[in-house]
């Protein structure tokens, strides 16, 4: 049985996540920061659950429209932070959907989320590297990848019981959506 | 209807690639700066430039007499000054880039300086 979303079904579905992804980072935004650059990553949860849900083409929009509209939102789209965002989040996706058709079922959103955050805070290092801080920036290297490891394997966590517990993604599945994993 | 969440095969090796890049990360940071610094010694007479790879002591001429230093495990002190407040023996250890020692009676003056800046001190986000 092969069923395909329609256009519409499938359009609807990535304003849905974009529009999560939105509400979650603004919420994020409500937490304080213990330290710099430690964040939960909330606003990535819907990117990630994606992964399985639309096709490559789908994603890289949903991805984009993120990176976009919250540097909009924050009034950060002409500043470093959006290079930063921005090469994070584009490295990272390319990473976990390579990751995702390569082992297919042999991966967890747990292994997709760490190897995503893996990817982003490698992405920010390097811009960092490059336009800000020069050398200094491997000093808080190991942090970085430990606040990313950990908030990652969480989220991670998060995504997939919520794949697998909810009835929304039934009804989803039902339309045709994440049969096959392209 | 809950289904427990076990880890699947390439789970571990995102597990191993994490550890990995965190062990690396750790390492960069350990390896290969070593010290760097140089000491610029300025006296009376003339100025001087010496490494804190060697343990020694060094005695410079002043108007009152020897200031003796020490450089111990890449770091300064000053150790007998002829001075009459002893402050430049009382300001201890230096041993970071941009922290100096200085005996005014005895026009001394120690600095340590750097090639490259390789630490923060102070971080704004």
């Amino acid at each position: 049985m092969k069923l395909m979303p329609t256009v519409t079904e499938t359009g609807r579905l990535i304003s849905i996540l974009i529009g999560l992804s939105l509400v979650l980072s603004t919420l994020e935004m409500m937490i304080p920061k213990p330290v710099p650059f430690f964040r939960l990553g909330l606003s990535n949860l819907p990117l990630v659950l994606s992964l399985r849900l639309l096709k490559t083409r789908d994603i890289f929009i949903l991805a984009l429209a993120k990176v976009f509209l919250q540097a909009m939102l924050y009034g950060t789209l002409f500043s470093y932070i959006f290079v930063f965002s921005f090469s994070g989040t584009l490295l990272s996706v390319c990473l976990m959907v390579l990751a995702l058709r390569l082992f297919k079922n042999n991966i967890s959103f747990i292994g997709i989320s760490l190897l995503g955050a893996l990817a982003f805070n490698s992405a920010q290092l390097f811009a960092a590297y490059f336009i800000l801080l020069g050398k200094s920036v491997f000093l808080v290297a190991p942090f970085f990848y430990l606040a990313g490891i950990v908030s990652s394997v969480i989220l991670g966590y998060v995504v997939e019981r919520f794949y697998r517990e909810s009835q929304w993604l039934r009804l989803l599945e039902a339309q045709g959506f994440g049969q096959e994993v392209p | 209807m809950k289904k427990r969440i076990s880890l699947k095969l390439f789970d571990f090796f995102s597990f191993g690639l994490a550890l990995f890049v965190l062990l690396f990360s750790i390492i960069i940071n350990f390896s290969g700066s070593g010290s760097d610094l140089t000491l610029l010694v300025k006296t009376r007479e003339a100025d001087y430039v010496y490494d804190l790879k060697e343990n020694r002591e060094l005695v410079f001429e002043g108007p009152l007499g020897d200031t003796v230093i020490e450089i111990k495990d890449k770091m300064l002190r000053v150790l007998r000054s002829p001075c009459p407040e002893q402050i430049c023996v009382n300001s201890g250890w230096i041993s970071h880039q941009g922290q100096w020692l200085g005996c005014l009676p005895n026009q001394v003056f120690l600095s340590l300086e750097g090639k490259v800046e390789n630490e923060v001190d102070a971080y704004s986000y």
